[in-house]
């Protein structure tokens, strides 16, 4: 089938794109910029680049029009509340517009694991596809605002819908900084909660699990988290990175409770003398915090029961192919 | 509710609504009715947000909610339908700059204001932000004696990358002259103006520039200049200089004064009581009114002062105005400011 693909050149999109072609669909993939497409899909008959933007259907809708299915992963990562808001609300409502029009209902909505609530959970616990969604999403960072809107949108579609919430995703040129929160100076880091588990899912497996549900009618009507098995904690996944020499830097860590600790001094300090006004780093903010580093554990049971899905590429292998990619 | 309560109804929900539905929370005896953009999540967002009525339709939220004022706050093309859609619907209105694409626009604008006997303004917000307030002190005490030159200087990097030069969306100012320039151009003008006395603008010359090579920036630099009376006026808009800024800079007959909106600051050159050591009284007091500005900047920066500061002290003047308090800005600033924009605009692929 066709399946038209937005923000299909970005980081997940484009092996998004592989995975569907493997699966034998062809794809209509939506870039801003098709100078920055990858080079491979030039030789490729079954992959149509369509250049546009989502906020101006004229460009990409006549090819929205032959498509069967769309994979929606564009969103705007960077930016104010309203910069990103106009690019992933109303790209989104754009594209929901357009899928009416063209009479297409298929649709497979890359969501993030930024919409939970992280407050409430208990240190430990398991967070998965029951657990509630921020019901505070000021306290929260642009991105998770504004990707909580974009879900209710896709929600409230009167189509065919799979939601998939990403984890962590890296890739053999992307490992997160090895999770580290934020750089003091030089080679010198924070790590907070170094004690946490990473919700890490590697692109290929995560674009794996994407084209799956594309091809799983049983998968209309679910959401479906994507976390890898055998996940690491930040201190292990540090300690695998340095050991295959891909990473030189050195961290300080702070377990979870005490920069939960200093995050609602500061928050009672901001709300008691500032009226609450203080805009400090989102590292040292209690919600912020928490969404980013409070220890919980992950499962992709349900995606494995709904998509048959497993992941296929394990870290160990990845960090071993960049470390080997990194001697040459 | 009320009596003496003013209804306020918004249209346009995107990034200035923001600084408009703050201010409007913080004031009292005012009561937002309605909200409206052509985007459902963008009007759903903000009436939940606010606690108001979303609307997407403007003439049906006019219709529904009847509101005393109406701010429109929408991309420029849009201000004058829906200006003349709130008048004729009976409120006051406040639009966002540039409120017109000409002076005879404006004109005919506010013509229509007079007919159904309301209020309309173009938000200048800079004019009540700390340091031109502060500048409007220092030259009403003499300090620099009379002006006789005001440079206004914006550097923005709008064109790295944004609206003003995406490829794939037309820029919200696209059909104005100016270009990116021209999304800027209000705040120059009034500024400018607003330093330089009520005298006619006379010797406009622009030299109008597009250094990014973007062409959907259409212009992208300025250099602008004009005459009121004796007095000299410098425009300047450029977005490849740095650091980003928005620099005012006053010079009068016996000193002159220059200070900053983005990164507020004072910087005052005058006689001093020993008049031979003045230049080195000027610099020692200036030094140190630099650092306690570089503190104070910090401070804004964690507690949010931002250079939108002015916003609610325009508003709390506009709403004023209507109980029968001056208008924030009168209606000559605002002639003379579009009139001054029409001449700059005029010297395109004039001299050069």
């Amino acid at each position: 089938m066709n399946v038209f693909v937005t923000g299909a050149n970005g980081f997940l999109g484009s092996a998004v794109v592989r995975a569907l072609r493997a699966r034998g669909h062809n794809v209509l993939a939506l870039v801003r910029t098709p100078a920055s497409a990858p080079q491979e899909w030039a030789a490729d008959a079954g992959i149509t680049v369509v250049r546009g933007d989502l906020r101006a259907p004229a460009a990409w809708a006549p090819a929205l029009a032959s498509a069967q299915a769309v994979v929606h992963l564009a969103a705007a990562k960077s930016g104010d509340f309203h910069e990103q808001f106009a690019l992933t609300v109303g790209g989104t409502e754009q594209l929901l517009t357009a899928m009416h029009t063209a009479g297409v209902e298929r649709l497979v909505h890359i969501s993030t694991f930024s919409v939970y609530d992280y407050t409430t959970p208990a240190n430990g616990s398991v967070l998965d596809e029951t657990s509630p969604l921020e019901g505070h999403p000021t306290d929260r960072d642009e991105y998770a605002q504004v990707k909580l809107v974009q879900e209710r949108l896709v929600r409230a579609f009167d189509g065919d819908v799979t939601i998939i919430r990403p984890g962590l995703i890296y890739g053999p040129d992307d490992f997160w900084n090895a999770g580290r929160a934020m750089r003091l100076a030089g080679r010198c880091w924070l790590a907070i909660a170094p004690e946490g588990v990473m919700k890490l899912t590697h692109v290929d497996n995560c674009a794996e699990a994407i084209a799956l549900a594309v091809d799983t009618p049983a998968s209309i009507g679910t959401t479906l988290n994507i976390v890898d098995d055998d996940l690491p904690t930040q201190r292990e996944y540090e300690r695998m990175l340095r050991d295959a020499g891909l990473d030189h830097d050195r961290s300080i860590p702070v377990p979870f409770p005490v920069a939960a600790f200093g995050a609602g001094l500061l928050h009672r300090i901001n709300a008691r003398w500032f009226g609450g006004r203080a805009k400090l780093p989102g590292i040292a903010v209690p919600a912020k915090q928490a969404a980013r580093f409070k220890p919980l554990r992950y499962t992709h049971a349900e995606a494995t029961r709904v998509l048959g899905w497993r992941p296929r590429r394990t870290l160990t292998e990845t960090v071993a192919q960049a470390a080997a990619a990194s001697r040459r | 509710m009320a009596a003496d309560t003013v209804r306020a109804a918004l249209i346009g929900c995107g990034a200035i609504a923001t600084q408009h539905l703050q201010a409007l929370r913080a004031m009292p005896g005012v009561d937002l009715v309605g909200v409206c953009d052509l985007s459902p999540a963008a009007a759903t967002y903000t009436a939940e947000r606010y606690g108001t009525a979303a609307f997407t339709d403007a003439a049906g939220m006019l219709a529904a909610v009847r509101p005393d004022v109406v701010h429109v706050l929408t991309p420029p093309r849009s201000h004058r339908p829906l200006v003349e859609m709130a008048l004729q619907a009976g409120a006051h209105v406040l639009c966002e700059k540039p409120i017109a694409s000409s002076a005879e626009e404006l004109q005919g604008m506010l013509a229509l204001a007079d007919q159904h006997g309301r209020q309309l303004t173009e938000h200048h917000n800079y004019l009540f932000n700390d340091p031109v307030l502060q500048a409007d002190a220092l030259i009403a005490q003499g300090r620099i004696g009379e002006v006789v030159e005001a440079d206004i200087t914006f550097i923005l990097g709008v064109t790295e990358g944004g609206r003003f030069v995406d490829e794939n969306v037309p820029s919200p100012v696209a059909h104005l002259a100016g270009g990116a320039v021209h999304d800027f151009l209000t705040h120059l003008s009034y500024l400018a103006l607003h330093f330089l006395g009520a005298g006619e603008v006379a010797a406009v010359d622009a030299r109008w520039r597009n250094l990014s090579g973007k062409p959907q920036a259409l212009f992208d630099d300025l250099i602008g200049s004009f005459e009121v009376g004796n007095a000299l006026g410098v425009v300047r808009f450029s977005a490849q200089a740095r650091p980003e800024c928005a620099s005012i800079r006053v010079r009068g007959t016996k000193g002159t004064l220059e200070t900053d909106l983005y990164q507020p600051f004072l910087r005052l050159e005058v006689p001093r009581s020993r008049a031979q050591l003045s230049s080195v009284v000027n610099q020692v007091v200036n030094g140190v009114g630099l650092a306690a500005a570089g503190g104070r900047g910090l401070r804004n920066k964690v507690l949010q002062h931002t250079p939108y500061h002015g916003v609610p002290r325009f508003l709390a003047a506009f709403y004023a105005s209507l109980q029968g308090g001056p208008p924030p800005v009168t209606r000559d600033q605002l002639l003379r400011t579009t009139g001054l924009i029409d001449a700059l605009v005029a010297q395109q692929g004039g001299a050069s």
